[in-house]
């Protein structure tokens, strides 16, 4: 390599380092591998339900996610529920939810549901799985992808998918809520009242 | 595709089985005419309700068409224009998922051009359609007070008392007054008693899909005692695919079922009521070398003048909790700006005062990237402060918008899918921008914070795509709504309207209904 070409090879290489700055500043470098490696359910997957045991371990993984403490029967069954529609009723969800349980089965080294709170809940923050807040450069730089996939569909699913249910509308204090009906005078009286 | 062996023959045929087709079925099969209703969607057997509810609480669709080919369309425009969650295929058309809102335009509304210069007058005037509004309200159950005192003059009473204000609308009106706005309770064809055979209201909260049948829908409130005559048959899941005809008449109409397998329907006359997309789509699918522009397109108008809605959301905090989701329906409303007098410089807006606003627990949980405890807080802490004002928009009749045939998409049958073209104008965004300004001062004026708009949304009320008008250059159907020049083709629906307004249409499109079917009688 003569000086000429030395020369032309770091201005290219300082040009290159520069234009990748301005687009990470920018935020388009973030958004296009938002874009192009952001999981995604698989729609074309089929239906169907979940073995007994990885339903357990799932049950397991969102309560520490929903509440952080123990979900009473009621409450279990709310989330049994939500997790068994989603499998049966819409693609993607069974092959995430086996996956899901799957991974947290291998990072436990055994069964996660077998595992205390507690323990449950060290494990998922030390793996970053308490969260389905995920930023925009994990999705370029991060390898563990079926993490990604766990963290940004199943941890929102199952947060969602509790909340949405009689058991989040009763965390706010309702005991009637969309899909429940009342009476017609509830709603013009502070709830409270 | 595979041809049918034997034509069926009625007196009448009706396509589309929603607001304006399932009523005229009933008030021709209650006279004796025998009746063949063919309906794109299925028939939606009221005791899945409750399973609908389930699906609708877990945010899906669950008046989505089955059979999905039927439902590709494409769009052009600044708008996006999306089908979908905004009309619904099956008996009862898209009164299966509406709000429920009942209002009669105002006398204004019919004369736009007259009082400031702006469209074209309707050919009908309020007075003519005031009879009808008074049985559509009877027929549909409508629940209302009589306290707004510029309202246009009416004959005969809401059936049903008033839904009791909530108690955020208190909150708004105290707010109102204080800016000098009137608001006025929200009509609407809900039962706030039991009646018409259908239950008292319960506050479900799931309006979109109502679980006791309270919320009237044609389905429970005309087809069925169409039905009961013996005159109606109603053909679910079956697709019109053109009319027949030639300059002067229509002489059958021919349909497919999802086999594929072609039908034809024979009838003296044929009512189109298949809503403002569907319906010009089959008349242009239906040219012939007597119509090479479509049938019923002499003028060029079919297609043309699509309006909806425009629509903008503004959102705020208020420090106390309002107690949002305890009903799936707005109690309240403000009216003056859909008739005010700056019309010729902006159009009319409609206020919605929201008793469902903010995240719901689901919602705020899922966003919120948080956890255990800390998630269980934050839910707490967030839902049940935000307050929520809708403005909905005039959209003024623009030739530039329109429905046509898709030269890019193909339905399930092979046949070019609808085509949207939709913009808005500076009027329109002239409209959206004073509705935004009205609607944050009221908000101040209560005292919330994070006062934002949302988005321009668009309604799903399809509007103006076969119009009526006296002069058959330009326009499609008469006063009547019958088809100038075509004596035995009707064309009902929003399709029909000159001008949009500012309100809710589908008590116009139930009034102007029983008006055709009287027509339709008298012939």
């Amino acid at each position: 390599m003569n000086r000429r070409q030395f020369l032309q090879a770091v201005s290219a290489s300082i040009l290159g380092a520069a234009s990748l700055g301005l687009l990470w500043r920018s935020g388009l470098l973030q958004y296009l591998g938002w874009r192009m490696f952001v999981p995604r359910l698989d729609s074309d997957s089929s239906t169907g339900s979940l073995s007994a045991d990885e339903l357990e371990t799932l049950v397991s993984f969102g309560e520490v996610l929903a509440k952080g403490s123990a979900l009473s029967v009621e409450e279990r069954e709310y989330l049994v529920e939500h997790i068994a529609y989603r499998t049966r009723n819409k693609p993607g969800y069974l092959s995430l939810y086996k996956l899901t349980a799957r991974h947290l089965d291998h990072l436990a080294q055994g069964r996660f549901a077998k595992l205390d709170l507690g323990e449950r809940s060290k494990m998922m923050i030390s793996y970053r799985l308490t969260s389905s807040r995920i930023r925009a450069h994990e999705y370029l730089f991060t390898f563990h992808r079926n993490q990604l996939a766990i963290r940004r569909l199943a941890i929102t699913d199952l947060i969602s998918g509790f909340y949405r249910s009689p058991a989040g509308w009763a965390l706010v204090g309702y005991t009637i809520f969309p899909g429940r009906c009342g009476d017609l005078i509830r709603y013009t009286e502070p709830e409270s009242a | 595709m595979n041809s049918a062996q034997r034509p069926q023959e009625t007196e009448v045929c009706i396509i589309g089985a929603g607001a304006a087709g399932g009523i005229i079925a009933a008030e021709l099969g209650r006279s004796g005419v025998d009746v063949v209703v063919l309906e794109a969607g299925p028939r939606h057997d009221f005791t899945q309700r409750a399973d609908y509810t389930r699906r609708f609480v877990k945010g899906e669709n669950p008046w989505k068409t089955p059979l999905a080919g039927l439902d590709v369309h494409s769009t052009d425009g600044d708008i996006p224009y999306n089908l979908e969650w905004r009309r619904a295929r099956g008996v009862g058309g898209s009164t299966l998922h509406w709000e429920g809102y009942t209002l009669r335009f105002d006398a204004s509304d019919f004369r736009l051009h007259s009082l400031y210069g702006i469209a074209d007058d309707w050919p009908i005037s309020y007075d003519d359609l005031e009879p009808y509004y008074g049985r559509a309200e009877a027929a549909l159950g409508v629940a209302g007070a009589d306290d707004d005192p510029a309202a246009s003059f009416r004959s005969t009473p809401f059936p049903l008392p008033a839904f009791p204000l909530s108690y955020t609308d208190a909150m708004f009106a105290q707010a109102c007054e204080q800016l000098g706005i009137a608001t006025q309770i929200l009509p609407q064809a809900r039962n706030s008693k039991a009646y018409g055979g259908r239950l008292q209201c319960r506050a479900c909260g799931t309006c979109h899909v109502c679980p006791t049948g309270a919320k009237a829908s044609v389905d429970l409130t005309h087809i069925q005692q169409a039905e009961a005559t013996g005159k109606v048959r109603i053909i679910p899941d079956v697709s019109a695919l053109r009319l027949e005809a030639d300059r002067n008449r229509v002489d059958g109409v021919i349909y497919a079922t999802h086999d594929k397998v072609e039908h034809r329907v024979s009838a003296g006359i044929y009512v189109v009521a298949a809503g403002a997309v569907e319906t010009p789509r089959l008349l242009l699918r239906s040219a012939s070398v007597d119509s090479p522009g479509g049938l019923a397109n002499d003028s060029g108008f079919v297609g043309k003048r699509f309006m909806l809605h425009p629509s903008v959301d503004v959102v705020g905090r208020m420090r106390e909790k309002v107690y949002p989701y305890r009903v799936g329906f707005s109690t309240m409303m403000a009216r003056e700006f859909a008739r005010h007098r700056e019309r010729a410089r902006h159009g009319a807006f409609f206020l919605e005062f929201m008793n469902f606003a903010g995240g719901t627990p689901g919602r705020i949980a899922a966003l919120s990237g948080k956890s255990g405890k800390a998630l269980q807080q934050h839910v707490q802490t967030e839902f049940g402060h935000s307050v929520r004002i809708r403005a909905f928009c005039e959209q003024l009749p623009d030739w530039g918008n329109s429905v046509s045939l898709s030269h890019r998409k193909n339905d399930y049958f092979g046949n070019p899918a609808p085509h949207i073209t939709l913009s808005l104008g500076q009027y329109e965004r002239d409209t959206l921008r004073e509705a935004e300004k009205t609607t944050r001062s009221i908000l101040a004026a209560m005292g919330a914070e994070g006062i934002h708009a949302s988005r321009f949304d668009y309604s799903g009320h399809q509007l103006g795509t076969h119009r009526m008008g006296e002069d058959p250059r330009t326009s499609v159907v008469d006063p009547n709504l019958q088809v100038h020049g075509i004596s035995n083709l009707y064309l009902v629906g929003g399709g029909s309207f000159v001008t949009s307004t500012a309100s809710p249409p589908t008590l116009t499109i139930a009034a102007l209904a029983i008006r055709a079917a009287d027509h339709i009688r008298s012939q």
